[in-house]
C-alpha cells in the first residue's frame, strides 16, 4: 500500500518529502511567526517614539537615551540584580534542601515523602499575581495584617514589610524564593536520583560522614544539574514582574521596581511603546547572554 | 493484543463522540440566525435568553446581543464590562437586562451586537483612537473614560436631537461635565456615571471638619494624642493624585499642562503651587499624623483602619460609603461624615471627579439616533440614571436625579452633590500618563523621606518635557 502511494507521487514531492528542511518547515514557520517576528518588532519599536493611541511615529534613539538618562535607571538595574542574585541563590539552596530531604525520606521509606513533594509543587501551580496578593495579605501593615498581628503578640512591630524601601525588597525576594523553590526542587530531585547507589555505599565503607558525603559526593555529582538549574532560574527571575506588581507595584518609591516591571509600566501604564520596548530590548540582551552561557554549559554536560 | 484492541476501541469512541458533538445541530428554531455575527455563542445565550412570546419577532437579551433576532438594522456597542451584562454584580446585570429589554421592545427590527472587552478598557480605547484617526471602523456606540474624552470628541456625533426627544436638558449636568460633553455648541455624549473625592472624618470626635491643610494637621495631632491615627490616604499610584495632590494643586490655581498639552507643572507659579501641594505629604508624615504605611494603601484599602475604630480622618471617593456600610453597617453612619477636601489656602475649594461617557461614532443617521437612544434608555434618562447609579454605587451626573427617591434621603449624598460643583477631571493631554507617573514617584519619595524635593521636581519636570518633545 505504502509502496503504491510512493510510486504515484510526483518526483518533486518525493524529493521534498525526503529533505530535512521540509520536515522542519512547520516548526520553522511557527518559530518565525510566533517567536522571531515579535522579537524583531520589539527591537524595531525600541528605536521609535511610538505610543499607544497615535498612528504616526519616527525612528529615533530617544527611547534608549530616555532609559539611560532616567534618574532611576541605575537604581533599577541594581535592584534587578539584587533581586535576581538573592532569589536564585536561595531558591537553589532551598530547592536542594527540600529535594535532599525527600530523597533521604524515600530512601528511609518515611511516610509523607510524597505528600511533602506534592505540597511544595503547589506553589508552582499558583499564578504570580495570586502569590503577590497572598503575600500582601500576610505582610499587610494595617491593623489586620497577619504577620504583624502575630509579631504584636510577642510585643514586636509593626514591621514596615512593604513600605520601608530596604525591607520591601527583602519581602519581595522572600516571596520570590518561596515561589521558585519548587521548580529547583524538582530538577535537583531528578539529579539526586541519578547518583549511583554504589558510590554512596563505597563512601559509607570508607567511613565518610554525612557532611563529607553531601559536599564531596552528592553536590559534585549533581553539579551540572545545579548549574543548569541556576541558569534557568536566573533567566526566569530576570523576566519576573507579575508577582511584584501585585505585591508592591514596584514601590515604595521604586524600591522594588525591576526592569521587567518597568517595561510593563512604560507600555501599559504610560503607553510609551518605544521606551517600554527599549527596556524590553535590554532585558532581551541579558537573557541572550544567559542563554549562551546555558548552551555552553549544556554542551559541556553532554560531552 | 487485547489491550491494543481496547485502546483502539477507546480512541474510536472518543473520536466518534467528538464528531457527533461537532455535528449536533443548533437548537431547533426557525428563526435561528444563520448568518453574520449576531448571536454566535449559543450556550451562553441560551442561558440568559429571554423570549418574548407576545412579539412575533423574537427578542433576545444576552450579554452579547440585544434586540430582534435576524434584525434588519444591526449596530455595535462597546460598553465597559462592569457596566454591562458581563458584570459580576448580579444587581447590575438584572438592571441592564431589564433596560435593554425595554429598549428592544420599543425598537422592533433592530439588533445590537455587544462587543466583549477585557477589563483593560484603556487598551480598547487606545485601539479605538487609532482606528478613528486612520478612518477605520469602530463600535457605533462606545464607552469612553471621561478624562480622555476630549481626544475622541472630534469623531463623536452630536446627540442633541435625541436628548431633546427624551426631555433631557444638558444644563442639568454638573458644570465640569458640560465642559466635556458640550465643548462647543453640540452635545457629543452622555456622561452617565461619576464619582467625587472628599474628606471622611469621625463626627463623634471632630466637631468641625478642617478646611485647610494647617487646620487638618492640628486636628490630626490632637487625634494622635488621643491614641488614634490622625489621617490616612492612598499614597501610591494614580489614586494619590486624584485624592490628594491634584485637588491641592488645582485648588491654588495650578495647571499640569497648557492648552497645547505641553507640561507646565514645573515652571513659574505652577512650580510653586506644586511644591506647596507636595509639602502636604512631608508635613503629614513628619508630624506623625499620618503613618508611612500609607504607601501600601490602595484606593479601597481603608476598611481595616475604619472598622478597627483607630482612625480619625481619611481621603477617599464617594464609593467608600458603600464599602464601609458593608463592613460596619449603621455604625458607619453614626460615627462618620464627609466634608470638602482641605486646601492649601483658606477659601479655596477643589475636588476631582471621574466617570464614563457613552458616545456615538456612527455617521449613519438611523444608527446614530438608535445608539444614542439606547445609551439614554439604559443609563441616561430619569429612570435609567437613578436605577443605574443606584445599583452601580455611582453618583448621578444630572443634578435633578439627586431629588429622586434613591438619593434624596442619603445623608452623605448631599455633600457629594455639593462637591461635584467644584470638581475637575484629569487633563486629556497625550503626555498625561508621563506626568502622572512622574508625580507618583515624587509623592512616594516624599513619604519615605527626602529633603531634596525641589531638585527632584525640577529633574522630573525636565524628563517629562523631554518625553513631550520626543512626541513632536
Amino acid at each position: 500500500m505504502t509502496l503504491t502511494k510512493q510510486k504515484n507521487q510526483l518526483p518533486v514531492f518525493k524529493k521534498m518529502s525526503t529533505q530535512p528542511w521540509s520536515l522542519l518547515a512547520p516548526l520553522l514557520i511557527v518559530l518565525l511567526g510566533l517567536f522571531l517576528y515579535p522579537i524583531i518588532e520589539v527591537i524595531r519599536y525600541s528605536f521609535t517614539n511610538l505610543r499607544f493611541g497615535r498612528i504616526e511615529y519616527a525612528y529615533t534613539l530617544h527611547s534608549f537615551k530616555s532609559v539611560f538618562t532616567d534618574r532611576n535607571f541605575l537604581d533599577m538595574v541594581r535592584i534587578t540584580f539584587t533581586f535576581v542574585i538573592f532569589s536564585v541563590t536561595f531558591q537553589l539552596i532551598n530547592g536542594f534542601i527540600v529535594a535532599f530531604a525527600i530523597y533521604i525520606g524515600e530512601k528511609l521509606k518515611l511516610k509523607g515523602s510524597v505528600f511533602v513533594r506534592t505540597s511544595v509543587i503547589i506553589s508552582m501551580a499558583i499564578p504570580g499575581i495570586i502569590i503577590g496578593v497572598i503575600w500582601r495579605m500576610m505582610l499587610d501593615e494595617s491593623p489586620t495584617g497577619i504577620l504583624n498581628y502575630y509579631l504584636s503578640l510577642f510585643g514586636f512591630g509593626p514591621v514596615r514589610f512593604l513600605t520601608d524601601p530596604k525591607i520591601a525588597l527583602i519581602s519581595v525576594i522572600i516571596a520570590n524564593i518561596w515561589r521558585g523553590t519548587a521548580n529547583n526542587m524538582i530538577l535537583l530531585y531528578a539529579g539526586l536520583k541519578t547518583i549511583p547507589e554504589s558510590i554512596l555505599e563505597a563512601a559509607d565503607v570508607d567511613g565518610a560522614g554525612s557532611f563529607r558525603k553531601v559536599f564531596s559526593i552528592i553536590i559534585p555529582s549533581i553539579s551540572p544539574v545545579l548549574m543548569i538549574c541556576g541558569l534557568l532560574s536566573i533567566i526566569g527571575t530576570f523576566n519576573t514582574f507579575d508577582m511584584i506588581m501585585s505585591l508592591t507595584g514596584g514601590g515604595p518609591a521604586g524600591a522594588t521596581e525591576v526592569l521587567a516591571l518597568s517595561s510593563y509600566k512604560e507600555i501599559f501604564v504610560n503607553y510609551s511603546l518605544g521606551k517600554g520596548s527599549a527596556i524590553a530590548a535590554i532585558i532581551l540582551l541579558i537573557n541572550i547572554i544567559m542563554a549562551m552561557i546555558y548552551f555552553n554549559m549544556n554542551k559541556k554536560v553532554e560531552v | 493484543m487485547k489491550r491494543n484492541v481496547g485502546t483502539l476501541v477507546f480512541c474510536f469512541a472518543l473520536i466518534a463522540s467528538l464528531l457527533v458533538g461537532c455535528a449536533q445541530p443548533k437548537k431547533s428554531n426557525d428563526n435561528q440566525q444563520t448568518t453574520g455575527n449576531q448571536v454566535d455563542d449559543d450556550t451562553k445565550d441560551n442561558d440568559s435568553q429571554e423570549n418574548n412570546q407576545d412579539n412575533k419577532a423574537e427578542i433576545v437579551i444576552t450579554p452579547t446581543y440585544i434586540g430582534t433576532k435576524n434584525a434588519d438594522i444591526v449596530f455595535t456597542w462597546q460598553p465597559v464590562p462592569a457596566h454591562s451584562m458581563f458584570s459580576t454584580n448580579q444587581a447590575r446585570v438584572d438592571f441592564i437586562k431589564g433596560k435593554c429589554k425595554e429598549w428592544a421592545e420599543r425598537n422592533p427590527g433592530v439588533g445590537v451586537e455587544i462587543i466583549e472587552t477585557t477589563t483593560n478598557m484603556n487598551e480598547a480605547m487606545a485601539k479605538n483612537l487609532i482606528q478613528l484617526a486612520s478612518g477605520a471602523e469602530v463600535p457605533d456606540l462606545t464607552a469612553i473614560d471621561s478624562f480622555i474624552f476630549k481626544r475622541f470628541a472630534p469623531y463623536a456625533q452630536p446627540i442633541d436631537d435625541i436628548l431633546s426627544e427624551r426631555a433631557i436638558d444638558v444644563n442639568d449636568f454638573f458644570p465640569f461635565i458640560q465642559e466635556q460633553i458640550k465643548p462647543e455648541d453640540k452635545t457629543l455624549g452622555i456622561w452617565y456615571t461619576t464619582d467625587v473625592r472628599t474628606l471622611y472624618y469621625r463626627k463623634d470626635l471632630i466637631e468641625t471638619p478642617p478646611t485647610t491643610v494647617t487646620e487638618m494637621l492640628e486636628v490630626g495631632k490632637k487625634m494622635k494624642e488621643q491614641g488614634l491615627t490622625g489621617l490616612v490616604y492612598a499614597a501610591t499610584r494614580e489614586t494619590t493624585l486624584t485624592d490628594v495632590l491634584l485637588p491641592l494643586f488645582w485648588g491654588q490655581g495650578g495647571n499640569l499642562v497648557d492648552e497645547a498639552g505641553k507640561p507646565v507643572f514645573g515652571e513659574g507659579e505652577n512650580r510653586e503651587y506644586m511644591l506647596n501641594a507636595l509639602k502636604f505629604y512631608s508635613d503629614t508624615i513628619q508630624s506623625g499624623v499620618t503613618p508611612e504605611r500609607v504607601l501600601s494603601i490602595a484606593e479601597t484599602g481603608f476598611s481595616s483602619d475604619v472598622a478597627s475604630g483607630t482612625l480619625a480622618m481619611y481621603y477617599a471617593g464617594n464609593w467608600d460609603v458603600k464599602n464601609q456600610r458593608g463592613v460596619m453597617g449603621d455604625q458607619f453612619d453614626e460615627k462618620w461624615d464627609v466634608a470638602s477636601l482641605p486646601m492649601v489656602n483658606s477659601g479655596d475649594r477643589q475636588t476631582t471627579a471621574g466617570g464614563w461617557i457613552s458616545t456615538v461614532f456612527s455617521k449613519d443617521e438611523q444608527i446614530r439616533k438608535l445608539a444614542a437612544d439606547l445609551a439614554i434608555t439604559v443609563y441616561g434618562d430619569d429612570v435609567g440614571m437613578e436605577g443605574w447609579c443606584s445599583v452601580g454605587g455611582y453618583l448621578p451626573t444630572r443634578k435633578s436625579i439627586y431629588e429622586s427617591a434613591s438619593f434624596k434621603d442619603d445623608p452623605f449624598i448631599k455633600t457629594f452633590k455639593d462637591e461635584l460643583n467644584y470638581a475637575r477631571i484629569r487633563p486629556a493631554a497625550e503626555i498625561y500618563p508621563e506626568v502622572s507617573a512622574s508625580l507618583q514617584d515624587m509623592v512616594e519619595e516624599l513619604v519615605i523621606g527626602t529633603d531634596n524635593i525641589e531638585g527632584i521636581l525640577d529633574q522630573s519636570y525636565q524628563e517629562v518635557l523631554s518625553e513631550y518633545e520626543s512626541l513632536k
